[in-house]
């Protein structure tokens, strides 16, 4: 044949310009053998030796020597970690390949391999890539020109602890003037334990990054007193329903998502609710295309219909949920013991605040309620009291004043709210034909297992508590726990004696800030929230509050909460959000200017900081505009731990390749902070500071009233005194943080780095892991069935999921039972865009965004989806550049034409530098900043701040417009 | 012919477009040497130009008489995409992250772009790619030099880099556009199926390292396998293009699962599908109507009675399964051939028709039990 076909190669080869020139340039390379007669390369081809050894040796190379490989994991924010084996030649890593040896929990449900994703798969490129840091640098001009000199180590520690010192013991300074903050590029179990340590030993500030990433399941916390659970992911595979909502774990859940598509194969119906089509849309039974945000209005339809077809499981209401609880109808507070019972005792007081009723139809009169947060009576076994509450209904009591009140129940409350979300009424808003809703409500209510998971784009909306409170109430209304599915926000296992490494027995307590508080006030955001949003677009979101009163009352709240003042001064727990805005900042991990919103932020922080010190592997946004740089190692250079929050039940190991060859100078996080712990003592031990070393702090932050600077290396490495006479174990190095984790967390029991290493990188949690289920040997998680069958109380006000928050503040919102709002994004005629920013399949929000291998894959530079037929109205082609801006700022990108993105919608996913995009403007630029007064309210039963009730900052309240650039 | 053809499948409803495999395949080989360019493995979303560009109307291939069909060798920066790099260095100095080059085109540019009218009917799906292993290779028969060669023991189909000239006749001759011309070297390169690793127990980078779990690596002629009873039992997997003649021997089982069409006032169009057939039948040929139906009824059969052995081959409860690499029978046909066999690097792939089992699974020692799960 090949002889036939040589006669008309002449025509056949037809060659474009520049690869002919291509050719003709390198044409001189030739290699050859002698003269082959080959008859047919198809059968016993002669020369096959050549070739073969060629990528046999090309092969070697990159596998180097089985016994030399390291284990690892990607420690950055997907919270997905996966066990990887890292090759290497000579000290080099040339490549990683996925250990894939999990073990099969169950042989009817598919294992966890080969657990990873296209992040991860190519950190060995971008742990050599150039905009790593090497060296300690010192900033030489001004900040962000980008003028540095090169530093040894030692001057810059000395530098650094210069700052701290000087912070600390400035009278008018002192501890809640510095901030020593890890952010989430260093999610570990071992090396983030360094940065708390340092900045709880100080009583240095920190903030809460679930919060200010918008990835805070407030919704979740209202309902379960709980934000963090769900399943393992493999139950997934077992579901009759999977919904997606706001979700697409295709793209930001990848290890994860085949569970999904084989669960499908197994039976499953998939539904997708999401604005845009996506990878896991593309695929599902139904997809329903849902308008930007209109989600919380959407579960209040889905609601409406559950109620009205009578779809909902009373007998689980009225046992696992506080529908039964009465309510005042005048007042709209629930009844209390103490307004039916005098008591004397303070703590009874207190107690009798947080007990409650229900009408019992045995007994035809009130009963006080078991499991609520305030009663001795720790079950939900109502028989065993005699309880047969009423769901519906409307009754009188008298008080303890002999006043008569007119009470109903907490459900009919629900209905009340549920009947004004009729879908043929929500449709305008929501943008879903009312028979999608009815089939959604089905698809719920009727069968036996439905795992509801919401994506963290949902929490990026002002409103996005009330979307997953929603949420809640529907897996509540259709008993959905335990084997039954329910909500599933991200399951989070239990690790305990890991305060071993980043705490101090009590001695010290970390001084926490509020995450989206906090950043509102570092970057001024009432001026932004001020300039962006109208009267008309507050009033739509806060319940017809006015812009006017609207700032009045965050105001007062702010100042509540300046310094903790409000909750220092409280006698019964937290109340308010507490924030600190710090002068001194030393930050890990964590570009700060990149994800926080609005235009202002970066001066804003900046114009406060006297000194800004910065670690990281690689140069972040953060990074140029630090005064000082450390040079953090990555995750193939440390040794580490990380358990998945539960998204499976495997504790991962990083564990270096044999001989590893150091990139530049980097230092591992406890190598790094304990030298700077050393040089902080020895500074305090001067003559001249001596005297001052002891740094006066609240005992709230501190036990013993003060820190003492001179022995501060040895707390920070458990070699103090105290700590060596209560057998506390040695830190100091990433190792021997895994040591003491492994020694210490009773979850880990009783591996070794050695078996980790052995088995490929990895452990199994113990059952002690399980937090509201058992964790079963053969079976996924999925949380509450400890609640379910052993009628254990939730940590909830009422102990049981919550309906019903009768705080003033959710009164005044007319939210104290579910409710649908509309979101602050304005609705102006000249912005009618929304945009969305997603989470990424390319990047792990700013990690890996520069990755050379990512970006070829993508267009290169910031690319934004936008609808076809919009485009070409707008007369944009694809590729060109689009200026996209409102009335706070403007940013470009390349235009992606795309039938997946919704006509009133942008998309693009998140997490690009500003230092990515033209001009160095980010698409945060036109994000505005609020809050939202549900989460900014505190102080009440299970919702009091701390790190289950902060509040998220949003991502999705820009409106916008675009147009053809002409740069 | 060869002795045997090693083949792969892929799944394209459990495709779910993470690039995965891409990026373990550029750096197990492209990362390097002049391959910068080369995606010996990429997906592109369907329907959309592909990599490289609009790779389906470049020619090459035959014709029904057999004979080899005229072709386009693609552009560098038009059709392939240029391998743009970056200032790396000047970020430190304050500098704006830019490309050196200007991307105007790349592998996976019309990235989930799709077609058709938001939201009423618009789709897409993933199409993952790589070399074909032809038995009837267009390479091949394209090469002047007869310098491509399939080999005997497992029908790999390898360029003769010591006989290469550059012609790149090659390039014109496949009709997947899956061979590459290296400037560096002068040759051409491609797909090699990963036959070091799988010589040595592991499967190619892109199938062992998919998290999808969408590839599935085996022997045609391996009636324990999952790639022959996909392939020939069931016939659910199908070739891609088979009418370009060259016989290949990666096999997609088609989409068949896509959310239901909404009218014009937003109602569920009931049993549509988005898929539109006459592209998949463009696709995978005549032969993919009676796929979509045995699958669909597999489907059915399993909500209805938990029973089918195709979803339970397709939703491969074991990663390891997946893979029957067959090592006995590379050890025997290297001391067949006089040479060195290579000890196998793992264990967990090895089996085969002429390899059984490991005797011992992965796990089911005391290490488990050390655990404290029982």
């Amino acid at each position: 044949m090949t002889k036939v076909m040589n006669n008309k190669r002449r025509d056949f080869l037809k060659v474009s310009g520049m690869t002919a020139a291509l050719v003709a340039s390198q044409g001189s390379l030739f290699a050859k053998t002698d003269v082959i007669s080959v008859e047919n390369g198809k059968n016993d081809y002669p020369n096959t030796n050549y070739t073969e050894e060629m990528y046999r040796n090309e092969f070697a190379f990159t596998y180097g020597k089985k016994e030399e490989h390291g284990f690892a994991y990607h420690c950055v924010n997907c919270q997905g970690n996966c066990a990887w084996e890292v090759w290497s030649h000579n000290g080099v890593i040339t490549r990683e390949n996925q250990s894939a040896r999990y073990p099969v929990i169950n042989a009817k449900i598919p294992d966890f391999n080969p657990r990873g994703c296209n992040k991860g798969v190519q950190h060995s490129q971008v742990m050599y890539q150039k905009d790593r840091i090497l060296y300690p640098m010192i900033r030489t001009g001004e900040r962000g020109e980008g003028k540095w000199k090169r530093a040894s180590w030692d001057e810059a520690a000395e530098k650094i602890a210069q700052n701290i010192f000087d912070t600390l013991t400035d009278p008018e300074r002192g501890p809640d003037k510095l901030m020593v903050h890890a952010g989430t590029g260093l999610l570990t179990e071992g090396r983030r334990g360094s940065v708390l340590r340092f900045s709880t030993q100080l009583g240095a500030n920190r903030i809460y990054p679930s919060s200010y990433l918008g990835d805070m399941f407030s919704g979740a916390a209202v309902a379960y007193g709980e934000g963090n659970l769900g399943c393992t992911w493999d139950f997934m595979y077992t579901v009759d329903t999977a919904v997606m909502w706001g979700g697409n774990p295709s793209v930001s859940r990848i290890p994860d998502a085949h569970f999904v598509w084989e669960g499908k194969y197994n039976g499953a119906k998939v539904i997708v609710i999401t604005p845009e089509f996506n990878a896991t849309a593309k695929s599902a039974d139904l997809w329903i295309p849902i308008k930007a945000g209109s989600d919380n209005i959407l579960a209040m339809s889905v609601i409406n219909v559950i109620l009205n077809q009578k779809l909902f499981k009373p007998e689980f209401m009225k046992v696992y949920t506080d529908l039964t609880f009465l309510v005042d109808v005048d007042t709209q507070k629930m009844i209390r013991r103490s307004e039916m019972e005098h008591t004397e005792n303070k703590d009874d007081h207190h107690k009798f605040e947080d007990q409650f009723y229900s009408w019992n139809t045995k007994t035809n009169e009130p009963a006080l309620m078991p499991g609520t947060h305030g009663s001795d009576e720790h079950t939900l076994r109502l028989a065993e009291y005699g309880i047969e509450p009423a769901l519906e209904g409307e009754y009188e009591i008298t008080d303890v004043h002999g006043k008569k009140r007119t009470v109903i129940t907490v459900f009919e409350q629900l209905k009340a709210q549920a009947a004004k979300f009729a879908p043929e009424e929500t449709q305008a808003i929501t943008g879903v034909h009312p028979d999608t809703v009815v089939q959604l409500a089905k698809d719920i209510a009727i069968p036996k297992v439905v795992e509801i998971t919401t994506g963290f784009s949902l929490n990026k909306y002002f409103n996005g508590m009330m979307t997953i409170w929603n949420v809640a109430s529907i897996c509540g209304l259709t008993g959905r726990m335990g084997p039954y599915g329910g909500l599933n926000t991200e399951n989070e296992f239990q690790l305990s004696g890991l305060g071993a490494l980043s705490g101090f027995s009590g001695k010290y307590a970390p001084r926490f800030g509020s995450g989206f508080v906090g950043e509102f006030m570092n970057g001024n955001g009432m001026e932004t929230f001020k300039q962006y949003f109208d009267d008309e677009d507050v009033k739509r979101a806060q319940n017809g509050m006015s812009k006017d009163e609207y700032i009045t009352v965050v105001e007062e709240l702010l100042a509540a909460g300046k310094h903790g003042k409000a909750n220092n001064e409280s006698d019964n727990g937290n109340v308010v959000k507490p924030w600190w805005l710090p002068t001194t900042a030393l930050i890990v991990a964590d570009s700060t200017f990149r994800r926080n919103k609005g235009s202002e932020y970066r001066k804003a922080f900046l114009g406060r900081m006297d000194f800004f010190a910065y670690v990281d592997y690689r140069m972040s946004e953060a990074a140029q505009y630090a005064d000082v740089l450390l040079p953090a190692k990555s995750h193939y250079e440390v040794y580490d731990l990380r358990t998945s929050p539960g998204y499976h039940r495997f504790t991962n190991l990083a564990q270096p390749v044999a001989n590893i060859k150091n990139v530049g100078e980097a230092k591992d996080e406890w190598t790094m902070f304990t030298f700077l712990a050393k040089k902080l003592e020895d500074l305090a031990k001067r003559p001249e500071n001596i005297d001052k070393a002891k740094v006066k702090d609240s005992p709230r932050y501190a036990k013993p009233g003060y820190h003492d600077l001179t022995i501060f290396h040895k707390e920070y490495t458990n070699t103090d005194e105290e700590s060596e006479g209560e057998g506390e174990v040695y830190l100091g190095t990433d190792k021997m943080a895994v040591e003491a984790a492994l020694e210490k967390c009773k979850q880990y029991e009783p591996w070794t780095m050695e078996k980790m290493y052995k088995v490929g990188g990895f452990l199994l949690i113990n059952e002690k892991a399980a937090q509201t289920s058992p964790l079963y040997s053969d079976k996924p998680y999925n949380s509450n069935e400890f609640h379910l069958y052993k009628f254990q109380p939730l940590h909830t006000m009422s102990g049981r999921q919550t309906f019903y928050v009768d705080h003033d503040m959710y009164i005044r919102m007319g939210a104290a039972t579910n409710t649908g709002m509309e979101g602050i994004r304005p609705q102006r005629k000249e912005y009618p865009y929304v945009l969305m920013t997603p989470h990424a399949r390319w990047s792990i929000h700013s990690n890996y965004k520069t990755s050379r291998t990512l970006l070829r894959l993508q267009r290169g530079v910031p690319a934004m989806q936008i609808n076809r037929v919009v485009a070409a109205k707008k007369g944009i082609a694809d590729g060109d550049t689009i200026r996209i801006f409102n009335n706070i700022g403007e940013f470009y990108a390349m235009a992606k034409l795309s039938s997946s993105a919704p006509a009133d919608g942008l998309v693009m996913e998140h997490g690009w530098e500003p230092y990515m995009y033209k001009f160095n403007k980010g698409h945060n630029e036109v994000v505005p900043t609020s809050l939202n007064l549900l989460e900014l309210a505190d102080g009440w039963g299970h919702l009091k701040f701390g790190g289950l009730w902060d509040g998220n900052q949003y991502a999705y309240d820009g409106a916008v417009n675009y147009e053809k650039a002409n740069v | 012919m060869s002795k045997r053809q090693l083949a792969m499948v892929m799944d394209l409803n459990k495709c779910i477009g993470c690039q995965t495999c891409t990026v373990a395949c550029k750096t197990q080989w492209t990362n390097r040497n002049g391959r910068e360019y080369m995606y010996w493995n990429n997906v592109e979303t369907y329907p959309g130009t592909g990599y490289p560009k609009n790779w389906m109307e470049l020619g090459g291939g035959f014709d029904a008489a057999g004979d080899l069909q005229p072709g386009v060798i693609p552009n560098l920066e038009a059709d392939y995409g240029v391998p743009w790099d970056y200032n790396y260095d000047a970020i430190q100095n304050g500098a704006s992250f830019e490309p050196n080059v200007e991307p105007t085109w790349g592998p996976n540019w019309d990235e989930d772009e799709g077609a058709g009218v938001f939201p009423q009917d618009n789709y897409f799906f993933y199409l993952p790619r790589i070399c074909n292993h032809c038995t009837n290779p267009g390479c091949l028969s394209a090469c002047p030099r007869d310098a491509i060669f399939k080999r005997e023991q497992d029908g790999v189909v390898l360029v003769d880099l010591d006989r290469c000239q550059g012609y790149r006749y090659c390039i014109a001759g496949c009709p997947y556009k899956k061979i590459y011309f290296n400037p560096k070297i002068s040759k051409s390169e491609k797909c090699i199926l990963c036959f070091p690793r799988v010589e040595q127990g592991l499967p190619p980078a892109c199938a062992q390292q998919c998290v999808g779990r969408i590839r599935f690596v085996g022997f045609l002629d391996d009636e324990e396998g999952q790639v022959h009873k996909l392939v020939n039992k069931y016939k659910v997997a199908l070739g891609l293009r088979t009418d370009y003649g060259t016989q290949p021997n990666v096999y997609y089982v088609p989409p068949t699962e896509s959310p239901a069409k909404f009218d014009a006032d937003g109602k569920i169009i009931e049993g549509s599908t988005r898929l539109p057939i006459e592209e998949l039948e463009k696709l995978f040929g005549p032969d993919v109507h009676a796929a979509i139906k045995t699958l669909k009824s597999e489907m059915k059969k399993r909500k209805e009675t938990g029973e089918s052995e195709l979803m339970d081959l397709l939703i491969a409860y074991q990663h390891s399964d997946m893979f029957r690499l067959d090592n006995n029978y590379y050890q025997e046909v290297a001391k067949a051939n006089g040479q060195k066999a290579l000890a196998p690097v793992d264990e967990r792939y090895v089996a085969g028709k002429h390899t059984k089992p490991a005797g011992m699974q992965f796990f089911q020692g005391g290490d488990l039990s050390a655990g404290g799960h029982h």
